[in-house]
């Protein structure tokens, strides 16, 4: 076991390493300065780029960014001028994670049980409905759900506030619009997953030996049937913490996803390296974190590593 | 059965009602009704975008800085509604007969908001670490006028032989490195506001941050920041004018979205928007909410004269005569978007008698197709044949694409085909700027109200002279207009130097300027409007939230 976090963690550092060292390419192949701007010209433009270190070869600037990489220095930001890039996603981040534990609560809270209940459902009708609904949560973009929340509950009904999050009411409308793809996707795998176990031979097993219906539920159906929502829950925690620029920008909330598109259009380099660096430590962390659970989980996978 | 489908039709039915009468309606129950406000009475809360930059007159002062300079900051002297100059953190001034030393003398009751008295020597902080490179100011500049900066800026920020002077407490003098009659003017650039000696230091680069060491000395003072959220100024009580301001607290929130911004002004949330988008013209029309204040900018298309067929007069007279402005604005908005033949913003207020430069210029540039092709042909270029491949090269942005459609349509009619090209904004600033590009869409909105703004880029050495042109006449009368202190005599020599620029040398083909819509809650009262465009929230009114 430790073996394979070891392993699993190696593999992620390089992983991060081979990131690092595609985004820096790729921002040094985008045409123009980041420092280009109406204001800074001739002189004072030859100035800041000396400041900034982008007169050196681009080997060297990436060979520093490395060395100050591993000391936890991500560089200052090249549009928020005198700010570190460290600093601006501890900042953005905050918002973006509060949101998204919302939206991760919502999910187990509402796609779990969904999914056991379209399961456990008799009436071949009541699925049909189910599974139209669901068939309809997972392909609306999200876009559009969170614009119309927003128009007929936030402006219309004047329900729910829609400027940031300050108050609880305003985690409302942006983690349903945000958490309406995963709980479908959820609701449908618990579903599919469950109707599976159910066939099993165990539980016909456990069912004869008279073991009571919930401790059947809990221990032998919902145990084995979580696995594929465990794994599926790695990459969906990882989207839900790195934010959705569509949602951030409609609600105004501060969060990750809103920084890092604005970092690309205004060529801050270093903020997207930054920012890229932060997200695929959060995916790889999160697949990793989901592959335990899955191996304490289930006894198979914990003797196969 | 039936009813969950019945239910949900209904439900489908509603919010797709909802979303329409929101998106397109002019109903008065629907989106676009007149906003109540959520806020209190005595405090505003506005949209600004993404925060950028610093709050730091010698520092990167993007467009957040101007927020704040607006509310917290008073320079030596202001911009009255008319456009005129007066007195502001200095109560007068001289200057010697040929513009060259300017002295300004400090009012006593200038204060910064914890108490303490302004002095010279809070300019003076500003300018010396404005020079510093290390500060990286984004105006830098603009303090070139005066003797011994650049040389300063040049010289690691060493200011001996600066030509500034604090003889005492109270009193600043400049000694610039030639004439400079518009000096007043160029006072409102960042650079020249004061910022408190006692804590804003080079050595302590986020004092600016710190709302404790940020002291202002204008009508309110930076009370609140949250990084990347908002910020908030609350009213100054040491400003020596506080009586007049009716307002306590004044809130900028910093959004992206133009839908969130529209649905967060039809909530409440907001009190007001600035250039709110294209589409609240039609929303709200004639509604009390809306509200139109012009920006000093002028769109154009910059010629280079440095490559064919460009080098040609006729050539470039023949393609600037062959737009039609109307046809151009009509595509992108005709409420926002007004033609224009000057280069000096249309709107920019004259200071002889406060009218419009489009006004007192006369039309630079006809829009004659005829007259067009018989120039095409002196030029050797009968309907367009000879000519080599035109390309027109615009920022991938806004309304760009839609300009450079029309215009394309235009020179077809004239017989030539010019092929469009976007490139991304800072490519194509980059492109430019390296004289690179044939025929390319500019614009430029003026650093201060005065026409050398936009006159001065294209004076010989002028670091925004991109296609390096040169023409003695106009560098003479531009020089002569440094010089001239007499405001009538000084315009006459502008308006003649824009006359050769724009008609006789037809460097630049003018195309529009620009108005800014605005939303405000019609509970606010007493607004005015800046002579530089926009609107000036600090002297208004609000009435208390129902």
């Amino acid at each position: 076991m430790v073996k394979y976090i070891g392993k699993r963690i190696a593999i992620g550092i390089l992983t991060l390493f081979v990131l690092v060292l595609i985004t820096f390419t790729m921002t040094k192949l985008m045409p123009g300065s980041p420092l280009q701007s109406k204001n800074v010209t001739g002189d004072v433009l030859a100035k800041m780029e000396e400041k900034y270190g982008l007169d050196k070869p681009v080997a060297e600037q990436f060979l520093i960014y490395c060395k100050n990489l591993l000391h936890g220095d991500l560089g200052t930001s090249y549009k928020k001028v005198g700010t570190d890039v460290t600093e601006i996603i501890s900042n953005t981040m905050w918002p973006t994670i509060r949101l998204g534990l919302v939206t991760f609560v919502l999910v187990l809270v509402v796609g779990i049980p969904a999914g056991v209940a379209m399961a456990r459902a008799k009436s071949n009708k009541i699925k049909g409905v189910w599974l139209s609904a669901l068939t309809l949560g997972v392909s609306v973009p999200n876009f559009i759900v969170a614009l119309l929340l927003l128009i007929l509950f936030g402006v219309q009904l004047k329900l729910f506030p829609i400027l940031g999050l300050d108050t609880p009411m305003h985690y409302v409308l942006p983690a349903i619009a945000q958490g309406l793809y995963p709980i479908s996707a959820v609701a449908r795998l618990t579903q599919s997953s469950y109707e599976e176990v159910m066939r099993q031979d165990y539980i016909t097993m456990a069912k004869a030996k008279g073991i009571s219906g919930k401790t059947v539920l809990v221990r032998h159906i919902l145990k084995n049937a979580m696995l594929p929502v465990i794994t599926y829950m790695g990459p969906m925690v990882a989207f839900l913490l790195t934010g959705s620029v569509v949602i951030e920008n409609l609600y105004t909330i501060p969060g990750i996803g809103k920084e890092f598109v604005n970092a690309i259009s205004n060529h801050d380099y270093t903020l997207v390296m930054g920012i890229t660096i932060f997200i695929g430590a959060i995916i790889i962390i999160c697949n990793l974190l989901a592959d335990l659970i899955c191996a304490i989980v289930d006894p198979r996978i914990r003797k196969s590593l | 059965m039936r009813k969950v489908r019945k239910l949900t039709a209904l439900l489908l039915a509603a919010a797709t009602m909802a979303s329409l009468s929101a998106c397109g309606g002019g109903d008065s129950n629907g989106g676009s009704s007149e906003s109540k406000s959520k806020t209190a009475a005595n405090e505003i809360i506005m949209a600004e975008q993404p925060e950028n930059g610093e709050y730091d007159p010698a520092g990167a002062t993007a467009y957040v800085y101007f927020d704040y300079q607006t509310y917290c900051l008073e320079g030596l002297v202001r911009y009255a509604e008319d456009g005129s100059i007066i007195p502001a953190a200095a109560s007068t001034w001289e200057s010697n007969d040929d513009a060259t030393e300017w002295t300004f003398h400090l009012r006593e009751d200038g204060k910064w908001n914890d108490g303490s008295q302004v002095t010279s020597a809070d300019f003076l902080n500003t300018i010396t670490r404005a020079l510093d490179p290390e500060t990286g100011s984004w105006y830098v500049d603009g303090l070139f006028v005066i003797k011994g900066a650049e040389e300063a800026f040049n010289n690691d920020g060493n200011t001996e032989g600066l030509g500034v002077e604090c003889p005492d407490d109270l009193t600043i003098k400049f000694t610039l490195k030639e004439p400079t009659a518009n000096f007043l003017d160029l006072l409102s650039l960042p650079v020249y506001f004061p910022s408190n000696s006692k804590y804003a230091k080079s050595e302590d680069p986020e004092w600016d941050m710190d709302t404790t060491k940020n002291l202002c000395n204008g009508p309110f003072y930076f009370a609140e920041r949250k990084a990347g959220i908002s910020i908030t100024f609350k009213k100054n009580e040491n400003y020596y004018d506080a009586n007049k301001i009716n307002i306590e607290k004044v809130t900028y929130k910093f959004m992206n979205d133009d839908q969130a911004k529209v649905a967060a002004y039809e909530t409440g949330e907001l009190d007001a928007l600035g250039s709110a988008p294209y589409y609240v013209a039609d929303t709200y029309a004639g509604k009390s909410d809306l509200k139109q204040s012009s920006v000093l900018v002028t769109n154009y298309i910059l010629f280079n004269i440095n490559m064919e067929p460009f080098d040609d007069v006729k050539v470039r007279q023949a393609f600037a005569l062959a737009v039609n402005r109307t046809d151009i604005t009509t595509a992108i908005g005709a409420q926002s978007y007004i033609p224009s033949t000057t280069f000096v913003a249309k709107r920019y207020k004259s200071k002889v008698d406060g009218s419009e430069w489009g006004d007192v210029q006369e039309t630079l540039l006809d829009e004659n197709l005829e007259k067009a092709k018989e120039l095409l042909k002196e030029a050797g270029y009968e309907n367009g044949e000879g000519l080599p491949e035109i390309t027109y090269t615009y920022p991938a942005m806004s309304y760009e694409a839609e300009v450079a459609q029309v215009l394309q349509a235009q020179w077809k009619e004239l017989g030539v085909d010019v092929k469009l090209q976007a490139m991304e904004y800072e490519v194509y600033v980059d492109e430019r700027r390296s004289g690179k590009l044939q025929l390319a869409r500019h614009q430029w909105t003026g650093d201060y109200g005065d026409p050398a703004t936009w006159l001065d880029m294209y004076r010989e050495g002028n670091s925004q002279n991109d296609i390096k042109w040169v023409n003695e006449e106009y560098n003479s009368i531009m020089a002569e207009s440094a010089k001239e202190l007499d405001a009538a005599k000084r315009q006459e020599l502008l308006l003649k130097a824009e006359k050769i620029l724009v008609s006789d040398e037809t460097v630049i083909c003018p195309l529009f300027t620009t108005d800014f819509l605005y939303l405000i809650n019609p509970d606010i009262t007493g607004l005015k409007q800046y002579s530089t465009g926009g609107f000036d929230f600090r002297y208004i009114t609000k009435k208390a939230a129902e």
